[in-house]
């Protein structure tokens, strides 16, 4: 199926009219990458495709009340977003960070040195933080939050949300390099 | 946003890995489930009045019953049980003329008794010559009256027991009143009768109560029920009385519309029952003794349960418990006949204190837990026993 012929508003005018057709050429057209979101936030598999089995159907309800009023992307973006947060809220996961007496490596990463990084385990490494952790990590790197954004989202204080992110990047950075060496 | 988080960014975004086939099924399967049911909900035909109907019926009955009682509160006073109805058209006296009747002079007002009777008043003047003594007896009220045919207010009993030594030719007016003090206090008596019960009958249950929710799919209809038995009371006295009433039909039942196999059908569960209660009757109001309020209890034995389904009947006597008690609470107003007969009429209200429901194949008894309950318009004739 070539999804990419078809333009949005096409798309979306058939999603509204429940057409099967243009349903699944939606899908096709945002899964690959709102599964990637979805496992950097999940940790694992089965977890990543509850969340995006729940975002699309919450996806394809909305769209009879979509107004292209911006980004159709942005907008599926969001309520993935939202549904992986939400998932882990339900789980009660949503809460667990990085404990203060983890020992944080000192880590300098020159920005060309990056480009020799693989990316194959980088999920793997991903999961290896705390569910709260890595949240706001991928909040605040993915999405592109602010720490006082992060802090309603998952009502915690800004201070919280800093000092998670920052611990949880270095570590992150640390246990990619570990593997890249 | 540092270098490595825009490294990390662009890692995740341009990865390479599909979601599994499967996934998009499992989507397919909800996006189906969730048109049929859009398309359900649309096409089925729901009873949007449902809520009125049902309320409205509600608040007739209910209406009816506190019209009823209201109307029998209010009635004119009639005489105690056991005594007769006036032949005579009752006058209506004033409270001097109430006092001032009869040989005896005093007569007190309270416990007054309206009841008819031909006499002849005579004036303080012939009063005097025939009574000397009257003039010493207390509260002594003068009253010129002409001789006059009128209902009189006999005097109470503590007033004619202090005048025993009434004339032979005077007792006469007291001749069915028994002065002895065992007489005032044997007042009790039984009584006999027929009842009729209508009823608005419910079966208590989490169904009864969704369906009485206007977004509810199945719809609770009111429904109605009729109840006759036969009863005896005994009187113990002005205030009290026991009751025993043996309903050898009395029916309780729910009827409701709802989605069965795809189809709106009507549905209504029957249940017969030979009840027995026994009722706590408390005259509470001192002028107006007619009206009663009760309180008792019940105990039913189950004849026969049936369902009915559009039109069909099954018998499901095994899915409903052999016996149902409960308690009852009720209002009655008793109005004298003649020779001995009294139409009573009541407002009651009884709920079960037991699940009725037994359980079958398919639903457990602990899962369906119905009470009876009803409201009850109760009509009986009664005849009084000597």
């Amino acid at each position: 199926m070539q999804a990419n012929l078809y333009s949005e508003a096409e798309i979306i005018k058939g999603c509204q009219q429940n057409d099967r057709f243009h349903q699944e050429i939606l899908y096709r057209r945002f899964a690959r990458k709102m599964y990637g979101i979805c496992l950097s936030y999940a940790g694992d598999r089965s977890l990543a495709q509850d969340m995006l089995q729940e975002a699309f159907m919450k996806i394809f309800k909305g769209l009879r009340d979509f107004r292209s009023s911006g980004s159709l992307e942005g907008w599926i973006r969001r309520i993935v977003t939202r549904t992986a947060i939400d998932h882990l809220r339900q789980l009660s996961r949503i809460e667990s960070f990085i404990d203060d007496k983890q020992e944080i490596p000192e880590t300098q990463t020159e920005a060309s040195a990056l480009d020799m990084l693989q990316t194959k385990d980088i999920l793997k490494q991903v999961a290896r933080l705390p569910e709260g952790a890595r949240a706001i990590f991928n909040l605040f790197a993915l999405e592109g939050y602010t720490h006082k954004e992060i802090a309603r989202e998952l009502n915690i204080s800004e201070g919280t949300s800093k000092s998670q992110y920052n611990r949880a990047r270095t570590l992150l950075m640390a246990w990619i390099i570990e593997t890249n060496t | 946003m540092t270098s490595f988080d825009k490294w990390y960014k662009h890692s995740i975004e341009s990865r390479q890995e599909d979601p599994p086939e499967a996934l998009w099924d499992a989507i397919q399967n909800d996006l189906d489930v969730e048109q049929v049911w859009t398309r359900l909900d649309h096409a089925l035909p729901v009873n949007n009045k449902k809520p009125f109907y049902t309320i409205l019926a509600v608040a007739a009955s209910l209406a009816l019953l506190i019209s009823a009682g209201i109307w029998m509160f209010n009635r004119p006073e009639n005489v105690m049980p056991g005594i007769s109805t006036p032949s005579l058209a009752e006058y209506k006296l004033n409270s001097m003329e109430r006092m001032a009747v009869g040989p005896l002079g005093v007569i007190h007002d309270r416990n007054i008794i309206i009841r008819p009777k031909e006499i002849m008043i005579t004036t303080t003047e012939s009063l005097v010559s025939q009574w000397p003594a009257f003039t010493d007896m207390p509260s002594y009220t003068h009253i010129s009256r002409p001789p006059a045919f009128v209902s009189y207010a006999e005097p109470d009993r503590q007033t004619l027991l202090a005048e025993r030594s009434l004339p032979s030719s005077e007792r006469s007016l007291y001749a069915d009143i028994d002065f002895s003090e065992d007489a005032r206090k044997k007042n009790t008596s039984w009584q006999i009768g027929v009842t009729g019960q209508l009823a608005n009958t419910w079966m208590v249950n989490t169904k009864t109560m969704e369906g009485l929710q206007s977004d509810h799919l199945t719809t609770t209809n009111a429904t109605f029920g009729n109840n006759i038995g036969l009863h005896a009371t005994w009187i113990l006295n002005q205030r009290y009385k026991i009751k025993n009433e043996w309903q050898i039909l009395s029916r309780t039942g729910q009827s409701y519309q709802e989605y069965i196999n795809g189809q709106y059908v009507a549905t209504s569960l029957d249940l017969n029952y030979i009840n027995t209660a026994i009722l706590f009757y408390y005259h509470p109001f001192e002028k107006k003794r007619p009206h009663a309020v009760a309180l008792g209890l019940y105990a039913g034995m189950l004849q026969e349960a049936t369902r009915q389904k559009d039109g069909d009947i099954e018998r499901i006597t095994g899915d409903y418990a052999s016996f149902d008690y409960g308690l009852l609470l009720g209002y009655e107003y008793e109005h004298r006949l003649n020779k001995g007969f009294s139409l009573s009429s009541g407002i009651y209200t009884r709920y079960g204190l037991t699940n009725i429901f037994a359980g079958n194949q398919i639903v457990p008894a602990y899962l369906n837990q119905t009470r009876n309950a009803a409201f009850l318009l109760s009509f009986s004739l009664n005849y009084q026993l000597q």
